[in-house]
């Protein structure tokens, strides 16, 4: 977490911004912006509805700028040094087998300060108290050589295999007991950077949110773990920018796109983008993060119920969990805490349980002030709205994957 | 603390990039993980971003003094 709102240095310069526009002498130029976004590229695909948000951005005060790395040509799957690995085993070392004792059941796996963890019961008392979490192996974690951290993770529909997005953007497959972690998307290509990414019900492709380089638009995209094509997934008539992506055990998706004020906007839609419609009444003016239910029928939403500039920038911000049916009826908060919060970073991802009854998110514990220490991944049952404290979290954890129960013969 | 006519000029010369997280995560509010989504990079970028536009930003006013 940058903690740029104790400094004082940060302080005078949000002051100075805030001068800046009154006196409108930091206004952004239109050009500028569609420079940045490179709109000339991603115009081949939405350029007026993406012309239109940007004016509405500029109306906001917003300065956008995209990110500048260059393209390339999907690269070989890469794999790291070998390691004996086994999931969710205590006492892992960077580069070093994991000791067979004492073993965990993964019930989840998160992230935080870039590194991914497990978190399960201890045999053989499984069923108290909040989850153990043990780190996997940085071997696996930091698969790729000098990239940047880990970012989302989420577990195959057998729970064999955790597809993960590190931080500069590249996408990995690990499975369970594998020696090794495997690239799937080294960048730069037109599909980077990815996030959120999610997989198909029959575990066959993994679904991402990728693009929005010079190489290519942003938008949703899907690779074939057989092949390794990666297709782009064709948007609703006049969406742009995708930003939170979520799959269901029923073939359907829950993805948001930023639009012109109120500037985000909830879509369910078919895995292939076909029978895309927007949930009405789930539209926010900030950007929320949402997760479809197993059967399909609901949506977890994690927002910030405030106004982007509320707080005077910066943090604290508020976190809210609501669910809403797929069709938009019956939103009811679950969970709403003022003043997040230092150690997290945003609203991250809520994450359905398999069965559909529960639903998790980082967060602070109700009762917590806003500090670290009161960072947990957090679970509320649905129907009653109970909260419990699923398990420890990392600083700046951001997504949990809840992994599917593996039968008796390991597969679900 | 630094006048403002000098973190005008500081902050102007900030790369585009570290411009736009500064803007959206100080001045407009978004989160960082928000800013990350609006620009379109993973997080770790715009956590990057945002301290290299504060270090390069203190170098400036430290050069100016």
């Amino acid at each position: 977490m940058t903690h740029l709102v104790d400094d004082a240095f940060e302080r005078e310069l949000r002051e100075f911004l805030e001068w800046q526009s009154d006196d409108r002498r930091g206004a952004p130029r239109a050009a500028d912006i569609a420079q940045r976004l490179d709109v000339g590229r991603t115009a081949r695909h939405s350029g007026t509805r993406l012309a239109f948000w940007v004016a509405g951005a500029l109306l906001a005060g917003v300065v956008i700028a995209g990110a500048l790395i260059s393209g390339g040509s999907l690269l070989p799957v890469q794999h790291v040094t070998p390691i004996q690995s086994s999931l969710g085993r205590e006492g892992a070392s960077p580069g070093s087998p994991m000791p067979s004792a004492s073993n965990v059941l993964p019930v989840l796996a998160l992230t935080g300060n870039g590194d991914i963890y497990v978190a399960g019961a201890t045999e053989p008392n499984p069923s108290s108290g909040p989850l153990r979490v043990v780190p996997l192996p940085q071997a696996i974690t930091n698969a790729c050589t000098g990239c940047a951290a880990a970012g989302t993770v989420a577990w195959s529909p057998d729970g064999s295999t955790l597809a993960y997005a590190d931080g500069d953007g590249q996408l990995w497959i690990w499975r369970d007991g594998d020696a090794e972690a495997t690239s799937l998307i080294a960048c730069p290509q037109p599909a980077c950077p990815v996030s959120f990414p999610g997989w198909s019900a029959d575990g066959g492709s993994i679904l991402f949110i990728g693009g929005g380089q010079p190489t290519g638009g942003r938008g949703l995209y899907a690779i074939d773990l057989a092949t390794r094509a990666v297709r782009s997934i064709p948007l609703p008539a006049g969406a742009v920018w995708p930003s939170s992506l979520s799959m269901s055990r029923s073939g359907r998706i829950a993805f948001t796109t930023i639009e012109p004020p109120p500037l985000a906007t909830v879509w369910v839609a078919n895995a292939d983008g076909s029978g895309a419609r927007s949930v009405p009444g789930a539209a926010s003016t900030r950007l929320p993060t949402v997760a479809l239910s197993p059967d399909g029928s609901r949506l977890a939403i994690v927002e910030d119920p405030l106004p982007a500039n509320a707080t005077g920038g910066g943090d604290p911000y508020e976190i809210q969990l609501s669910i809403i049916g797929a069709d938009g009826a019956g939103r009811r908060v679950l969970y709403r805490h003022p003043g997040c919060c230092v150690g997290l970073d945003g609203f991250g991802p809520p994450v359905w349980s398999p069965d559909g009854t529960k639903v998790a998110i980082v967060a602070l514990r109700p009762s917590s002030g806003a500090d670290a220490s009161g960072i947990a991944v957090l679970s509320f049952d649905v129907a009653s709205g109970d909260e419990s404290v699923l398990a420890p979290a990392q600083p700046n954890g951001a997504m949990p994957a809840w992994r599917p129960a593996p039968t008796a013969s390991g597969q679900p | 603390l630094a006048t403002r006519d000098a973190l005008a000029k500081a902050f102007a010369t900030l790369p585009p990039e570290q411009r736009a997280a500064v803007a959206l995560h100080l001045h407009l509010g978004y989160t960082v993980q928000e800013t990350a989504d609006l620009v379109g990079v993973p997080i770790e970028t715009v956590r990057s971003r945002l301290r290299l536009a504060r270090e390069r930003l203190r170098r400036s006013l430290e050069a100016d003094e």
